[in-house]
């Protein structure tokens, strides 16, 4: 079991506090350690299952949903972070 | 205790109280019960009398209300109302807006039912306590000491303590049977599928499931039955069959004789509380005397069911909150960083707590390169061994019983610091979900102490029969307790 929490919250893109790494450096040993007796399972001849098949519907995009209020997108661009003539606001994605 | 949703329909119809009253009464007690209890993030008080009069006025023209017309109704503060707040008790969501009804939402306002407001749970229903709550932890009005369980501990609160007459809540390892259990009502999950989680916000789509809470198990059916059935928001929800729906009147007549139940030898086992395994036996017997067989059965993977739902359940958690990145809606640290990565980063070391947290880097680990075979790939040939258990068992008998919790409610802050402690409370709960069948718990017999309940499971879509026993059980303690 090779972990560093630092690393974990790289890939979760998460800042972890000095206390939050203390706190996770703690907890994960444990609950790793609960996880792990799993490992007396003999496996071999198990398959890994699909379930939850789906029934499909058509692709179709609809302007007006009937599902919601007429005022949805405006619902939805209220409640963005940062609006510039209606569009949403991020960092620049590329670096220059 | 409040009365049943076919009695408040009754008084109604017959004139002998109104909506209005019926809601005022309520609310006046969350106004003087829930500073204490702290069920409740949001109160809807206008919009709840503003409905209620206009029920009332509709009774005044002499036309009749439906059943679910003008029930007092509370909310789990994950499932999306249009127009008012869904924070999942996180600072991630605290000034989010919910911009569309969640189709649990949309089939109960169609029927009439009154939304009194949204209830407190475990950050992203996250726990077993509600302790992990931003808005501050719940209190179990059985003992305002304890916890009221969790996940969904506002509900089962809100219920318990006379502030709603039903509540929908969701589970995903125990989050609505536990908090029954501990605060004395009665909770169901209904079959992975059976209601849309359109509206749910998310924590682990493959185990999540919305139900009610209530004090009667025939209101329990009432509101499953208003708010199943397949929705085209919803991949996942069931085109139920005819031979799958309810039968609220055979409910009722709860008919158990001749039913085979087992008793699951894992699941009594040492560390039940002799209290709770008093209460138990006590059900069993009567049981008996109604005519049902009892058979001692196995399900021999049970022992590996929570290190399972650890693994599954935070994959799907680390995959679900990542849409929380501080660009589309909820907190954002977007004005304060310098790139997109900072705001990724900020916002999200901001808007979760440490519970989120844990459970966003376990899962993050459990699928990362090198690890996801041993973890992931592990724990899903696991859940297929615990829900074959299950098959196997159903083939004999057409119940399983089960105590909901090993022990009453426990003490605020016993728990708070030892994760692993606390993801056992999930120990008789979480087969169910992994297996994703349906289960409720509800009041054992006893009445003295902190409340007992205990849990009945079925197979897939077979809620004819979970609720027909659970209502056998339900009938007796109601004349024992409540009509005297």
């Amino acid at each position: 079991m090779n972990y560093n929490v630092q690393d974990i919250a790289k890939l979760a893109h998460i800042n972890l506090s000095s206390e939050r790494n203390e706190m996770l450096n703690q907890d994960f040993g444990s609950i790793l350690d609960y996880v792990n007796t799993l490992t007396s399972l003999d496996l071999q001849s198990q398959t890994i299952p699909t379930y939850h098949t789906q029934t499909l519907r058509p692709d179709v995009a609809l302007d007006d949903n009937p599902r919601f209020s007429s005022n949805i997108k405006q619902n939805i661009i209220q409640e963005m972070p940062l609006v510039e003539e209606g569009y949403l606001v991020v960092k620049s994605v590329l670096k220059k | 205790m409040l009365p049943s949703i076919e009695q408040i329909n009754q008084s109604y119809n017959n004139s002998s109280t109104t909506v209005k009253k019926v809601v005022e009464d309520i609310l006046s007690t969350i106004n003087s019960k829930d500073t204490e209890i702290n069920s409740y993030t949001e109160v809807f008080n206008t919009e709840a009398l503003s409905q209620a009069e206009k029920l009332d006025a509709k009774l005044a023209r002499g036309e009749k209300l439906g059943l679910l017309e003008g029930i007092p109704i509370s909310v789990k503060d994950a499932i999306l109302i249009e127009g008012h707040k869904a924070t999942a008790s996180s600072r991630m969501l605290e000034d989010y807006t919910a911009t569309y009804d969640a189709t649990v939402i949309k089939k109960l306002k169609e029927a009439g039912a009154i939304f009194l407001g949204k209830t407190n749970l475990d950050e992203f229903a996250m726990g077993a306590s509600t302790e992990n709550s931003a808005f501050g932890a719940t209190r179990n009005p059985a003992d305002t000491n304890r916890v009221p369980g969790g996940s969904s501990g506002g509900s089962a609160a809100s219920v318990a303590g006379d502030m709603a007459v039903i509540s929908i809540g969701s589970d995903t390892g125990g989050s609505i049977r536990q908090p029954a259990s501990l605060t004395g009502i009665v909770g169901l999950k209904p079959t992975y599928g059976r209601v849309s989680r359109f509206g749910l916000i998310a924590m682990a789509s493959s185990l999540d499931q919305i139900g009610p809470f209530a004090h009667r198990v025939i209101d329990t059916a009432h509101i499953l039955q208003t708010i199943e059935g397949r929705d085209e928001m919803d991949a996942t929800s069931a085109q139920l069959e005819t031979s799958q729906l309810l039968d609220i009147e055979s409910i009722r007549q709860a008919n158990v004789k001749g039913m085979r139940v087992g008793i699951p030898k894992e699941y009594f086992i040492d560390g039940i509380d002799a209290d709770v395994r008093k209460a138990i036996d006590e059900v069993i017997e009567t049981y008996k005397t109604l005519g049902v067989e009892f058979v001692e059965v196995s399900l021999p993977h049970t022992e590996y069911a929570v290190p399972t739902y650890y693994i599954i359940m935070p994959a799907e958690v680390s995959t679900n909150l990542a849409r929380f990145d501080g660009i589309r809606y909820g907190l954002s640290e977007l004005q304060n960083s310098q790139d997109l990565q900072e705001v990724y980063r900020a916002s999200r070391a901001k808007g979760f707590g440490n519970e989120p947290l844990r459970r966003i880097m376990l899962g993050t680990y459990v699928l990362s390169s090198g690890y996801y075979s041993s973890y992931y790939g592990k724990a899903k040939q696991v859940q297929d061994m615990i829900r074959k258990d299950f098959t196997n068992v159903f083939a004999e008998v057409d119940a399983i019983i089960t105590p909901t919790s090993p022990h009453t409610a426990f003490n605020i802050g016993e728990k708070v610091n030892d994760p692993v402690s606390m993801y056992l409370e999930d120990i008789f709960t979480v087969a169910t979900n992994l297996a994703g069948i349906p289960g409720i718990s509800l009041p054992t017999l006893s009445n003295s102490g902190l409340p007992i309940g205990f849990q009945l499971m079925t197979n897939h879509f077979q809620e004819q029969k979970l609720l027909t026993l659970a209502q056998a059980i339900d009938n007796i303690r109601y004349d024992k307790f409540n009509n005297q």
